[in-house]
C-alpha cells in the first residue's frame, strides 16, 4: 500500500481534550456550574462566562455514530415510539435520554436547554422532546432568514431582543448577573481560535493539501463546543504549527493526489474511516467542504456581542440554495477542485432536498460532473457501502476520462 | 381580466392581505391522483412538498407565484427549489415568527406582514389600503365565523354534514374567492336551517379528534364516514387552524391580523408555550370525544416528534388512539381503511 501518508500527530490530542471535556461536564454540578444542552450553532461563548457548560447533544451523537452504537441505542427510541424517518443524530440522542447508553461516560440532567433554528427545524422538535423528557425550559432562538433579500433590521430587531431575554434566562438560572469583561475575554480567545481555524481549513489550498476534510471533521470538536477556552486555542495553535511545518515539506494527506474534491453536506461519521481510506486509494483527496465553514469567521464585535450575535445568525447561517452554488463556486477556484461529491444525507432535509439543484447549477457553470451519494450521517440501515463503492468507482471512471480528453 | 393566483401553503399565510391586493390566494394542497415524483426530489421529502413540487416541476407551476411560511427545512427547501426553477414566478418566503412567547415577536411579525404587503403591491403593481385590509379581514371573518358555525353544529348533530362534505368545504374555503365561498356558507345554512334528515343508522357514532396537518388523501374523510365515526373537532392545518381564529376589525388591520397568530390552536410547526396534547386531551374531554385518530403525512419530520409523548399523554387518561401514515403521492392502500374499520370497532366497544 503506498496510499498512506504520515498521520497528522496532534489529532492525538483530541481524545485527552475530549474525555476531560466530559470529565468536567460530569463534574459541573460539584463546582457550582451549570449545564445547558445547545445545539452547535450557538454562543459558546456566552455559556462560558454564565459558568454554564454547554453540552452538544449533536457532538454526542456523532461519538455513538462513530462507535457504531446507531442501531443499539435508536432501539430505545423506537420503542418509545419516535420513527427512524428523522434526523438519526436526534434519534440516537433521544435513544440516550432514554437509555443512558454513552461512550464518553455519560451526561448529567441539563438544567437549561438552547436551541436555534439558524440551523435547521429539526432542532426544535427534536429539543422540546428532550425539554418533555427531562422536564426543564427550552429558550429557542427564532431566527427568520432573509435569504437572497436586504438586510432586514426587522428580523435583525426580533433576533436582538431574543438574544437579550437569552441572557436574562441565563442570569435567572444561574442567580448571577452577565460579567462583560469576562465575556469579552472570552470573545478574545474564541476569535483567535476561530482564526487558527481558519487557516487550517484554509490551507488546503496548497498542492498537496496538507490535510483533508476527514481530517476537518475529526478535528472540529473543539472549536464547535469549547470555543472560548484556552484549551482549544492551545489545540489549534498545536494543530496549525503542524499543518504549517506539513505545506512547507509538501507533505499530501493523500500520496500521489489526482483529485482534490469537494464534499457536500455532513460526513457519514460510521464511515469516516472506510470512506477516507477508499478515497485515497483512488488518489482523491477531499478537499473542501461547507460543513466545517462557519467556525472560520465567528468573530463577534467586543462593544455589542448581542447585536454582532444577531447578525451572525441571521446572514452568516443562512445556506440559501443560491447562495450555496455561489460557495461552492468560490470554493471551486480557491481550492483548485476538480470534482465534486454531494451526500444526499437522508437525515439532513435541511442541507438535501435541494442538493439535485446545486449539483445541476455546479455542472452546468464548471464543465464538471458532481456525484449524489445517497447516505446518512449516522445510520447505516439507510446506506449501503457496496452501492457507494461502485458509484465513486464509476465517478472516478468518467474524471479520468475527462482528464485523458482534456 | 382574470383574477392572479398566488399559491399559499398550509394555514398561516395572512390570505387577507393577498384577497385585499384584488389576487386569488389559493392553498397548495398536494395533487389529488398518486402522480410521479420529479427525479430531482429526495425519496425523503415530505410528502406534500414532494407532491406540490413534482406537479409544478413536471407540469409547470400553473400559478402567478407563490407563499410559503418557513415552517420546517422541507417547506423552505420547496420555497428554494421554487424560485431556482420559476424565477420570473413571484415567490415570496415568508417568516413568520416560529415562536410565540417572545417580547419582539408581535411587532417583529408586524413589520413582517407590512413587508409582504409591499412586497405584493411592487410585484403586482396593486395599492392595499387599510381600507382594502379591512374589508376582507370582514369578509374572512365571516367565512371563518360560518365553519365554526356548521363545525359546532356538527358535534350537536352528526347528521348534519358528513365529515368528507366538511373538510372539503375547509378545503374549498381556502382555494375559492371568499366572498363567493360566503355565499355557498350561507345558501347551507339557509338550507339547513332546521334539523337534519335522520336516516336510519347503521351504527352508533363515535365522535373523535384527529391530529396532524393534512388530513389527505380526503378518501380517509368518506372512510370515517361509512364507519360512524365523526371528526367532532382537529388541530389540522387544513381544518381547526384555519378558521377558529377571529380577527379584530378594530384599529390598524396589520396589527389585528398579527395579534391572531398568536391565539391559534397549538400546531406541530410552530413552538408556542402550549403543549399540544393537553390540548388535545382538554378538547377531547371537553366535547366528550371517544378516541383520536393521528393523521401523518409521510416524512413530516414535526409530526414524528410530537407523536409519541402525545399518545403517551392519551394512554394515560385512557383515550384510545391510531396512528395512520399517510403519502400523498403512493398509491391509496385499502390497509388505512382496514385499520380504521379496527380502530372503529374498539371505540364503539368503549362506549
Amino acid at each position: 500500500m503506498n496510499d498512506l501518508a504520515p498521520p497528522i500527530k496532534s489529532l492525538s490530542m483530541l481524545k485527552e481534550i475530549n474525555s476531560r471535556y466530559y470529565e468536567e461536564v460530569r463534574h459541573a454540578h460539584e463546582m457550582g456550574k451549570k449545564i445547558a444542552f445547545v445545539n452547535v450553532f450557538s454562543p459558546a461563548e456566552l455559556f462560558y462566562a454564565m459558568d454554564i457548560i454547554p453540552v452538544y447533544p449533536e457532538n454526542h451523537s456523532v461519538f455513538l455514530q462513530a462507535k457504531k452504537l446507531t442501531g443499539e441505542v435508536a432501539g430505545y427510541s423506537e420503542a418509545e415510539g419516535y420513527a427512524p424517518e428523522i434526523c438519526s443524530y436526534a434519534l440516537c440522542d433521544i435513544g440516550h435520554a432514554y437509555s443512558g447508553i454513552s461512550p464518553v461516560g455519560g451526561i448529567p440532567k441539563p438544567d437549561l436547554l438552547y436551541t436555534s433554528n439558524c440551523q435547521c427545524s429539526s432542532l426544535t422538535k427534536w429539543f422540546e422532546v428532550l425539554s418533555r423528557r427531562y422536564e426543564v425550559p427550552l429558550f429557542l432562538l427564532d431566527v427568520p432568514f432573509f435569504g437572497e433579500r436586504e438586510f432586514d433590521s426587522n428580523a435583525h430587531r426580533y433576533v436582538k431582543t431574543q438574544m437579550n431575554e437569552l441572557v436574562a434566562l441565563l442570569e435567572a438560572t444561574t442567580g448571577k448577573r452577565l460579567d462583560r469583561d469576562r465575556l469579552k475575554e472570552i470573545l478574545d480567545v474564541s476569535e483567535r481560535t476561530c482564526r487558527y481555524w481558519k487557516d487550517i481549513v484554509e490551507s488546503a489550498c496548497h498542492t498537496p493539501s496538507p490535510l483533508t476534510v476527514f481530517d476537518q471533521f475529526i478535528a472540529m470538536a473543539p472549536v464547535v463546543s469549547q470555543r472560548g477556552l484556552l484549551v482549544a486555542l492551545d489545540f489549534y495553535e498545536t494543530l496549525k504549527s503542524e499543518i504549517d511545518d506539513r505545506v512547507r515539506n509538501g507533505i499530501g494527506a493523500v500520496p500521489n493526489e489526482r483529485y482534490r474534491l469537494y464534499w457536500d453536506n455532513l460526513p457519514i461519521w460510521p464511515e469516516l474511516k472506510w470512506l477516507s481510506d477508499r478515497l485515497a486509494s483512488l488518489g482523491a483527496c477531499l478537499t473542501a467542504t461547507i460543513y466545517t465553514l462557519p467556525w472560520t469567521s465567528l468573530g463577534v464585535d467586543e462593544k455589542d456581542p448581542l447585536d454582532s450575535w444577531a447578525r451572525q445568525y441571521l446572514v452568516y447561517f443562512d445556506w440559501h440554495l443560491q447562495r450555496r452554488i455561489r460557495l461552492i463556486l468560490e470554493l471551486k477556484e480557491k481550492y483548485k477542485l476538480n470534482g465534486f461529491i454531494y451526500h444526499s444525507n437522508r437525515s439532513c432535509k435541511m442541507l438535501s432536498l435541494g442538493v439535485e439543484e446545486i449539483r445541476k447549477a455546479v455542472s452546468k457553470s464548471t464543465g464538471i460532473p458532481g456525484l449524489v451519494l445517497d447516505a446518512d450521517h449516522g445510520d447505516p440501515r439507510f446506506y449501503s457501502l457496496g452501492e457507494i463503492s461502485s458509484r465513486l468507482e464509476s465517478y472516478f471512471e468518467i474524471l479520468s476520462q475527462m482528464e485523458t480528453k482534456g | 381580466m382574470a383574477r392572479q393566483v398566488l399559491g399559499t401553503f398550509l394555514s398561516d399565510v395572512p390570505e387577507e392581505i393577498i384577497h385585499a391586493g384584488g389576487l386569488l390566494p389559493f392553498a397548495l394542497l398536494g395533487a389529488r391522483k398518486a402522480q410521479s415524483q420529479a427525479p430531482s426530489i429526495p425519496s425523503f421529502a415530505c410528502s406534500l412538498v414532494a407532491a406540490t413540487l413534482s406537479g409544478a416541476l413536471l407540469n409547470g407551476p400553473g400559478l402567478d407565484g407563490v407563499v410559503a411560511p418557513h415552517y420546517c427545512d422541507s417547506s423552505r427547501a420547496f420555497f428554494h427549489v421554487w424560485q431556482k426553477n420559476f424565477p420570473d414566478n413571484f415567490s415570496d418566503l415568508l417568516r413568520l415568527p416560529m415562536k410565540l412567547d417572545s417580547e419582539g415577536a408581535k411587532e417583529y411579525l408586524v413589520g413582517e406582514l407590512l413587508r409582504f404587503k409591499e412586497a405584493l403591491e411592487r410585484n403586482f403593481g396593486v395599492r392595499i389600503s387599510d381600507d382594502d385590509l379591512s374589508a376582507s379581514i370582514s369578509a374572512y371573518n365571516e367565512n371563518r365565523r360560518y365553519l365554526r358555525t356548521i363545525k359546532a353544529r356538527r358535534i350537536e348533530d352528526p347528521d348534519f354534514m358528513t365529515n368528507y362534505d366538511f373538510f372539503s368545504l375547509v378545503k374549498s374555503s381556502m382555494t375559492r374567492q371568499k366572498e363567493e365561498h360566503n355565499g355557498i356558507l350561507k345558501n347551507i345554512m339557509d338550507i339547513r336551517k332546521g334539523s337534519s334528515p335522520r336516516g336510519a343508522r347503521a351504527r352508533p357514532v363515535s365522535m373523535v379528534f384527529v391530529s396532524g396537518v393534512i388530513c389527505e388523501p380526503s378518501e380517509i374523510f368518506e372512510w370515517m364516514d361509512e364507519l360512524g365515526m365523526t371528526v367532532a373537532d382537529d388541530d389540522l392545518a387544513v381544518g381547526s387552524r384555519y378558521f377558529s381564529h377571529t380577527v379584530d376589525e378594530r384599529g390598524d388591520p396589520l396589527d389585528a391580523l398579527a395579534e391572531s397568530y398568536f391565539h391559534r390552536i397549538p400546531s406541530a410547526l410552530v413552538h408556542g408555550p402550549g403543549d399540544r396534547a393537553q390540548y388535545v386531551l382538554k378538547r377531547v374531554r371537553e366535547n366528550g370525544l371517544k378516541g383520536v385518530v393521528f393523521i401523518r403525512l409521510k416524512f413530516c419530520d414535526p409530526l414524528v416528534y410530537d407523536y409519541p409523548d402525545m399518545k403517551k399523554a392519551l394512554d394515560r387518561e385512557g383515550v384510545p388512539s391510531i396512528l395512520i401514515e399517510t403519502d400523498l403521492q403512493g398509491p391509496l392502500t385499502g390497509q388505512i381503511k382496514t385499520r380504521l374499520q379496527a380502530f372503529s370497532e374498539i371505540l364503539e366497544g368503549a362506549s
